[in-house]
């Protein structure tokens, strides 16, 4: 009920995205991490007060944000506390910890500094909170019965997430856009990103036609590059990237690089002995076509990036990806319809492995799932 | 196999012949830095403090007869980082050649290490690559793909 909620906090939106009172839906994760930040921080202020371990039952229910609307004219969505749930109708002392916790948090945002009773690694919260503001944008934060409070911006973030000891990371990333720029001779590049921004890479042999042909065809040719690049401390990605596959698209026709198909026609012609003449058994006719069903699948029916393959001393074939600091190898096996997956990352001691077997379908399905992973790690981001 | 002293110089350059199966469009596999059966767990490399990557080449290719496309190579400090020693082993043939040794390793872990090794070696890029043996592959295979979403049925 309307009558029984109390303001919150009003996180005003600026910049000229804002105008008109249009909020992007991005910014609901921006604000679920303020409020994640907040009820966290709140916990601990109880902890701390009572000396306790852990908070009475229904403490969360004393929070109990809602999104009453935006005010008109400007994006300034209201937070209120609704009181219309049986915990919340508790009798609690005004303000409280969640009110301490808002204030603290404005605290730590005004000062890019660590006041007493914020605990440093609450700082993990600005990896997403003010994550979606661009260059020329904030988030005010006004407290009830105030007008103003203090801004998160691009750079008040980088300094809050500065103060938190991140430094720069390497990790895979998925890359949308077009071909802007090339230099052919230092094998450079330039993309052109869906959202405007524009990366730069370096880029090997095995992409050397592929970028060319997507530069000089460039308005009518998407690419998708994956390979390892450098994130900032705010989780935004800059050059140079490092490519370690790439597809090309044009209308709806689309080029895998490295080409599958031709590498398998190559190596049906493998002679035995191929390897110092006293091993490396040539791969049989049922090996290719059996490898080739699997990589159609994977890689034209699922989108999955396209292998370079090589053969192996006993005539089976290995299919290798790297993916950022991964490198996977998958071992097909014809005789038993298997397939051995290993993965192993270039900057620690991982090492994974599986093994999937049965029907092309599972097969496919099982290298999917092995594969995703690795594209798809933990904190990473797709552009 | 009787081995020579382990080699204990870190940035000494450790050769390998790469066969031309084992690289695809200027890619290195992980095989090409992975012991085979035949080789018993036993990398087989030259020292560059007594060979140059070229006369290393030309040892294995003229000297030999045997197939390889050009040198990659680790340091023995860049083996050691993964675990891997190296040790002399001086042929009658190869004065030069020395062994990363994976003896006393399951499968798994000499297949992580091969590739570690080549993921390092391709870094850094070939020591020494005749002109002719990389061909430009032209980009000639389109395909008409299904608008599957990112994970399939397969």
């Amino acid at each position: 009920m309307a009558d029984q909620s109390d303001e919150f906090v009003r996180p005003k939106l600026e910049g000229k995205r804002f105008a008109g009172g249009k909020m992007p839906v991005e910014f609901f994760t921006d604000l679920l991490a303020y409020t994640h930040l907040v009820s966290e921080l709140a916990k601990i202020i109880y902890c701390g007060k009572h000396g306790k371990d852990r908070v009475p039952k229904g403490f969360g229910g004393r929070y109990n944000l809602v999104m009453t609307g935006l005010l008109d004219g400007s994006a300034v969505p209201v937070f209120k506390r609704d009181r219309d749930t049986e915990a919340a109708l508790l009798k609690v002392e005004q303000p409280d910890e969640y009110d301490e916790a808002r204030e603290l948090v404005s605290s730590v945002i005004a000062s890019t500094a660590l006041p007493q009773g914020f605990p440093k690694a609450l700082l993990l919260h600005f990896n997403r909170f003010g994550k979606s503001l661009r260059e020329g944008e904030a988030i005010e934060l006004i407290s009830p019965g105030k007008t103003s409070g203090p801004k998160l911006d691009r750079e008040v973030r980088l300094k809050l997430l500065t103060l938190k000891g991140e430094t720069p990371r390497y990790d895979v990333c998925i890359l949308s856009g077009k071909i802007r720029a090339a230099d052919v001779l230092d094998h450079t590049f330039t993309i052109k990103l869906d959202d405007e921004s524009s990366v730069y890479g370096n880029f090997d042999q095995p992409f050397n036609l592929g970028i060319r042909r997507a530069l000089l065809s460039h308005e009518n040719i998407d690419v998708k590059l994956i390979g390892i690049g450098k994130y900032t401390v705010s989780g935004e990605i800059e050059g140079p990237i490092k490519l370690q596959h790439m597809t090309i698209y044009e209308e709806n026709l689309s080029t895998d690089l490295p080409p599958f198909e031709s590498r398998l026609d190559e190596l049906q012609r493998l002679e035995a002995g191929w390897l110092d003449g006293d091993e490396g058994q040539a791969v049989s006719p049922g090996a290719i076509s059996w490898s080739r069903e699997v990589l159609r699948s994977l890689v034209t029916k699922n989108n999955m990036p396209s292998p370079f393959i090589y053969p192996t001393t006993e005539g089976g074939l290995q299919a290798e990806w790297s993916i950022g600091a991964w490198e996977v190898a998958a071992q097909f096996d014809v005789e038993a319809q298997r397939i051995l997956l290993r993965a192993s990352e270039t900057t620690s001691d991982k090492y994974m492995e599986d093994t999937c077997s049965g029907d092309v379908p599972i097969l496919v399905n099982g290298v999917i799932e092995f594969l995703t992973q690795f594209l798809n790690p933990p904190g990473s981001n797709e552009h | 196999m009787g081995l020579g002293p382990k080699l204990l110089v870190a940035g000494e350059d450790l050769y390998r012949q790469i066969n031309p199966n084992f690289i695809q469009e200027g890619r290195v596999s992980g095989q090409a830095f992975t012991p085979t059966r035949k080789d018993l767990s036993l990398l087989s490399v030259d020292q560059s403090s007594l060979t140059t990557a070229e006369a290393s080449f030309e040892l294995f290719t003229t000297g030999l007869n045997l197939r390889s496309a050009g040198i990659y190579g680790v340091t023995v400090g860049e083996a050691s980082g993964v675990g891997l020693d190296s040790y002399s082993n001086p042929l009658p043939s190869n004065p030069a050649h020395a062994v990363v040794d994976f003896r006393n390793l399951s499968n798994g872990q000499t297949q992580n290490k091969g590739s570690k090794l080549a993921a390092i070696a391709r870094d850094k890029g070939p020591k020494y690559w005749p002109a002719q043996a990389v061909p430009e592959v032209p980009v000639t295979i389109s395909v008409a793909r299904n608008d599957a979403p990112l994970l399939g049925d397969g």
